[in-house]
């Protein structure tokens, strides 16, 4: 009898102030920064066999990258996530990802031709501000007309060892609908932050020190001696070799979205 | 006053809300009871057709220890390490029940402590056995799952176990193939029996683990996925993590 009327009060006071501030709910702050093709990263690098290799071609065909934050966002606006704010989309798996949730992107199919195009900018992204952990984006397979005739990937260059240089060509093929998640973008977006978001790939995993081309022996896999090397999907004299460099390449080791003002 | 009309129509909606809401009290109890079940796929096995690569896949045995299972704030008993292989007309087999507080319950989870899975695949006049061990705790948590237990009443919480996670050509994919192929390779000596040693001198070939780095031989790729079988009423599903 004594505390019924307390707990009247508090729960009136809590839905009342609940309702009160639905009355007026504030706009999540977007911020739009160019999402740029870095190519500053691909530099020659030694792989565990000793081979140094040098990229001077680097096509990929990808769509949709996508910027997540840490935990969860909400809006004073109950009932509303943060990403419809943003951009009334649907996605496959809209919200959580590796923990985080999307609070960005740039809609779009892209085929980057990473050191051709280096510098140059895929479109304007659109944020909201905050402290971002991660991007992910989906691979493609880009059109027949394209710098990636109908592949995923194609990576071209050298591999020397010992005096001896081989050039290659590697085509890769990801499955339809491969996405790549959890390629770091460790940085902080204010409402003010201008500057442009860097797209970098590397051959190099910063972070565990191996490299993309790594347990490739490129002399043994030039099985005609003539120091050039394709590496293709459906290839049975290189299907190891595909795997490995298909499994690598898809992983999140060598991407990486940095803001830079 | 009219102008305050309606905020004194929304206090004493408030108000009785609020008397319902805050002078609630013990609404009895039910029982809460948790069963396991493996579904056709371990029941029954794996068909020819369900497979892409035609390989069939039968269980003789597909024994699961599940320890700590929650539901809501209710810990259940433990249990005994079970046989899910054996048929229970869809039913599942019973894990332990409980009487709990009649009310809503909205998370669930559970931890699958080991796995035993023995059985064949056959295609082709070709057959495989496989008996592969499992050892490590995979917590299954932060699932979704509305059970209301009345009072005087029975609610079941089912702990499903997806038996063809174990055979997916990708651990990231939206959707997978479900192949054996790649495992009847890795009987490398051909003697019919494909073990965790010939499992750990293969490599996962064209199989996708995403950005798993520590996943490259077969038999990591198996214990990869036995930590991904774990489901909740069918197709719920959980936050998993291994160690």
């Amino acid at each position: 009898m004594k505390t019924k009327p307390m707990h009247l009060v508090m729960c009136s006071a809590l839905v009342i102030c609940t309702l009160l501030s639905c009355d007026s709910p504030s706009e999540a702050v977007r911020v739009e920064l160019p999402l740029v093709v870095d190519a500053s990263r691909i530099v020659p690098v030694t792989n565990d066999l000793g081979y140094e290799v040098t990229l001077t071609s680097v096509r990929i065909a990808l769509k949709d990258p996508v910027f997540t934050i840490a935990g969860e966002v909400h809006t004073a606006s109950p009932g509303q996530r943060i990403l419809d704010l943003l951009v009334p989309n649907v996605y496959a798996h809209p919200g959580h990802y590796q923990g985080g949730e999307v609070t960005g992107e740039l809609s779009g199919e892209f085929v980057i031709d990473w050191i051709e195009d280096e510098g140059q900018s895929l479109g304007t992204a659109t944020l909201i501000a905050g402290e971002y952990t991660a991007a992910n984006f989906t691979f493609i397979q880009g059109g027949d007309e394209t710098v990636v005739a109908g592949h995923t990937a194609i990576l071209e260059g050298s591999a020397t060892k010992d005096g001896t240089t081989t050039t290659f060509t590697i085509t890769l093929d990801s499955p339809e609908g491969r996405q790549l998640v959890g390629a770091p973008f460790t940085e902080e977006i204010k409402e003010d932050s201008t500057g442009s978001l860097h797209f970098i790939f590397s051959p190099l995993d910063e972070l565990e020190g191996d490299t993309l081309f790594d347990s490739i022996d490129f002399e043994s896999l030039d099985e005609d001696d003539d120091h050039m090397l394709s590496i293709e999907p459906d290839q049975e004299e290189v299907e190891d070799a595909y795997n490995v460099l298909r499994r690598k390449f898809q992983t999140h080791d060598h991407y990486t979205i940095q803001h830079i003002d | 006053m009219t102008q305050n009309t309606p905020w004194i129509t929304l206090a004493l909606t408030t108000l009785l809300l609020a008397t319902v809401a805050c002078s609630e009290e013990d609404a009895g109890e039910g029982t809460l009871t948790a069963v396991v079940y493996g579904e056709e796929f371990i029941e029954d096995g794996i068909t020819a057709e369900d497979m892409a690569d035609n390989w069939e896949v039968t269980f003789s045995s597909f024994v699961v220890d599940i320890q700590d299972v929650t539901v809501g704030s209710v810990a259940l008993p433990s249990s005994e390490p079970i046989d899910i292989s054996v048929g229970t007309d869809g039913n599942g087999h019973e894990l332990s029940s409980t009487t709990a507080s009649a009310q809503a319950y909205t998370d669930a989870s559970y931890v699958i402590a080991q796995m035993k899975v023995t059985g064949t695949a056959t295609k082709d006049g070709v057959t495989k056995t496989f008996d592969w061990e499992f050892d490590h705790d995979t917590h299954y948590s932060d699932c979704h799952i509305d059970t209301t237990l009345t009072e005087g009443g029975t609610e079941v919480f089912q702990v499903t176990v997806h038996a063809d996670h174990l055979f997916y050509d990708s651990l990231v994919a939206e959707e997978p193939q479900v192949v054996f192929q790649a495992l009847a390779d890795a009987d490398l000596d051909e003697d019919g029996e494909i073990t965790r040693a010939e499992l750990e001198m293969t490599d996962i070939g064209s199989y996708d683990p995403g950005s798993a780095g520590d996943v490259s031989t077969m038999w990591e790729w198996l214990v990869a996925q036995s930590s991904t079988v774990g489901h909740g009423n069918g197709e719920g599903h959980f936050g998993a993590h291994s160690h």
